[in-house]
Order: C-alpha cells, then structure tokens, then sequence
C-alpha cells in the first residue's frame, strides 16, 4: 500500500468516526448499533497502521495486490453489517406485529366502552 | 363448548355481508369476528353499518398477522375452540359442526377442512393440486403429518393451540407452516371432508407469477422451521 492510500484512508476513517460521533450526541444512533460501525473503522485502522497484517493476509490468500485483500475484508464486515441489520429489521418487524394487533383489539375494546 | 369463528377480511366488500349474514341467521350459535386487514375498500364501513363484530387492524399485517389476531382474540375472551373460515365464500359454515365435533370429542388438536377426501366441489386448477401434492408430501417427511389439504383455511383448533398460536404463527401464507408447528409441539392432527366453493365476488389474494414465488417460499420455511425449531420462542 502507498503512502499516500494509507493517509488517505486514514483520513477518511478519522472523518467516518467523526460523523458516527456526531451522530450519537444527536441521539440519532442508538450506542448499541454504533459498536458494529467503530468495529469496522477498527478493522480498516489495523490495516492502515500496520499493512504487514494485510500483506500476510494476501499472501496467504494468493491475492497480488495487497489493496484487494484490504477491500475483501472489509466486503465481509459489511456483511457482517448487513446480516445485523436484517436482523434488527426482523426484531422491529414483530415488535410492530404485537402492536398492530393489541391496538386493534384495544380500540375495538374502546369502541365497545362507549357503546355502553 | 364456547367457540369462535375467526374471518380474515381483506378487501372483502362483495364477499363479507353475505357470508356474515349466512352464519349469524343459520348458524347463531357460533360466535365470530372478522378480522379486517386494513382493507382499502370499504369492508369497514360495510362491518360497521352491519353492526357485525370486527377488529380492525391499523395497518396491513398480511394473512398470518391477521389470523394471528383471531387468536389473540380468542384468547383474550376464553374461547375453547376457534375456527378458521375464510371471508370470501369458499367455505360453507355447514361443515362447522363437522370441523368443531372433532376436537369436542377430544380426538384431535387441530382438523382441516380438506377438499381432497370425497373430492367434491371446488378442486381448483390441477397445476395448484399438483403443488399441495408437493407440500403435502413435503409436510409428511419433515413433520410426519399425512395431511392432503395442506393449504386448507378451513380449520379448527383446541384451546392449547390457540395458546400457541397466538404467540408463533407464521406470516406469509401461514396455512402449510402452522401444519408443520401443530406437530413439532405435539399436537394431533385430524382432516374432515370438506365441499368448498368458487370465490363468488372479488380477486383471490394469490395469482399465477405469484404462485411459484408461493412454492419456493412456502417449501423453505417448511424446511427451515423444521431445522431451526426449538420449542417455539417467535412471536
């Protein structure tokens, strides 16, 4: 990796981190979803600080360029995201489920209330 | 024993009136409620003017979510028993004593209504039999159920499943899935013979593309629930 990558990619790390800051003072990001996006500017940091891990990695894979091994780690902690989220969307979806249906039955409830 | 009819509506306008009028004048000895999924014609306004008890849920759930309701529902006012009746006329509440007899007996937990026994009436498409021939068989290796009618909406429950399913019932196109959970909590499965008829007024909520999605996705959560199942902690 050239120099100039590496401080590029730090830089874009260091204002990653800023933003997902900001985000969490705003109250815009609940801290336990933010672990998983400081895990991955972890991860793209290691390899930035120290490419000797990167470059072990593609050479164990067989990859030429050691900028590949870094994108091809970090395609699989965006997956990583990506599962997290269908799974959060899969929680949210049957906690809406629940409160759709004991609505209804309380408003039906309600209306029977009045009725009387 | 007290039971309950439970009616999925959704954008039953045509449908919902005649069908709720057949029961209450010629079955009245049934209690019911018509769960409205937050239809976009006016089957509220319908239920409302009628008088006829309904839930309206505030947003679209899908089948499951709504028949899940009817549970809940059950549920919440002590019904010993409830069956699943459709809201557009396919199911003739003639067959309820049959349906309901079975578990008042205690000889099962769960009866289908199943077309496929003395095969009258309605058999629909011989492309859509073949499927549930496939699921059928599907059910009976990864469960052991021999059930025929597999994607039958015509079914009654004891008070213990409508405990279970009131708390795990499946979303999409819930009827061969909830088959599947009947026996992996135990339960005994029974099938009546059953005549339906053609849907009289409005669109089936299934068409021809959406019918192989229907296979592959019904197929798949048959397997998967089967391998991912562990005493049942979705609600």
């Amino acid at each position: 990796m050239s120099i100039v990558l590496r401080i590029s990619l730090l830089i874009g790390i260091l204002i990653y981190v800023i933003f997902i800051f900001s985000l969490l003072r705003k109250k815009n990001f609940t801290l336990k979803y933010s672990l998983l996006w400081f895990f991955s500017a972890l991860v793209l940091f290691v390899f930035v600080i120290f490419p000797d891990v990167a470059i072990w990695i593609s050479k164990i894979l067989g990859i030429e360029s050691v900028v590949n091994a870094v994108f091809l780690m970090f395609l699989f902690v965006m997956l990583l995201i990506l599962v997290s989220l269908t799974s959060i969307v899969s929680k949210q979806h049957n906690s809406i489920k629940v409160l759709i249906q004991e609505l209804a039955m309380a408003k039906k409830e309600i209306e029977e209330m009045k009725k009387k | 024993m007290k039971t309950l009819i439970i009616i999925p509506a959704y954008n039953e306008r045509e449908n919902i009136k005649r069908v709720i009028t057949n029961l209450t004048e010629n079955y009245p000895k049934y209690d019911y409620v018509i769960i409205n999924d937050c239809s976009t014609d006016d089957t509220e306004k319908i239920c409302k003017e009628n008088g006829f008890n309904y839930v309206s849920l505030p947003a679209n759930l899908g089948i499951g979510g709504g028949v899940q309701t009817g549970y809940k529902y059950a549920l919440k006012n002590g019904y010993d028993i409830a069956v699943q009746m459709d809201g557009d006329g396919q199911h003739d509440p003639a067959f309820l004593d049959e349906l309901t007899s079975v578990i008042e007996r205690d000889e099962a937990d769960i009866v289908i209504g199943s077309r496929f026994i003395t095969k009258e009436g309605f058999q629909s498409s011989g492309m859509r039999r073949f499927g549930i021939k496939f699921l059928s068989l599907l059910i009976k290796l990864c469960s052991g159920a021999d059930i025929k009618d597999v994607t039958s909406g015509y079914r009654a429950v004891n008070r213990r499943f409508i405990e279970i399913y009131s708390k795990d019932y499946a979303d999409d196109y819930p009827e061969p899935e909830a088959i599947v959970a009947a026996r992996m909590y135990g339960g005994r499965l029974a099938e009546v013979p059953v005549i339906m008829n053609e849907r009289m007024g409005g669109v089936s909520s299934i068409n021809p593309i959406k019918s192989v999605y229907y296979m592959i996705k019904v197929s798949l959560s048959i397997l998967f629930f089967r391998i991912t199942f562990k005493g049942g902690n979705r609600k």
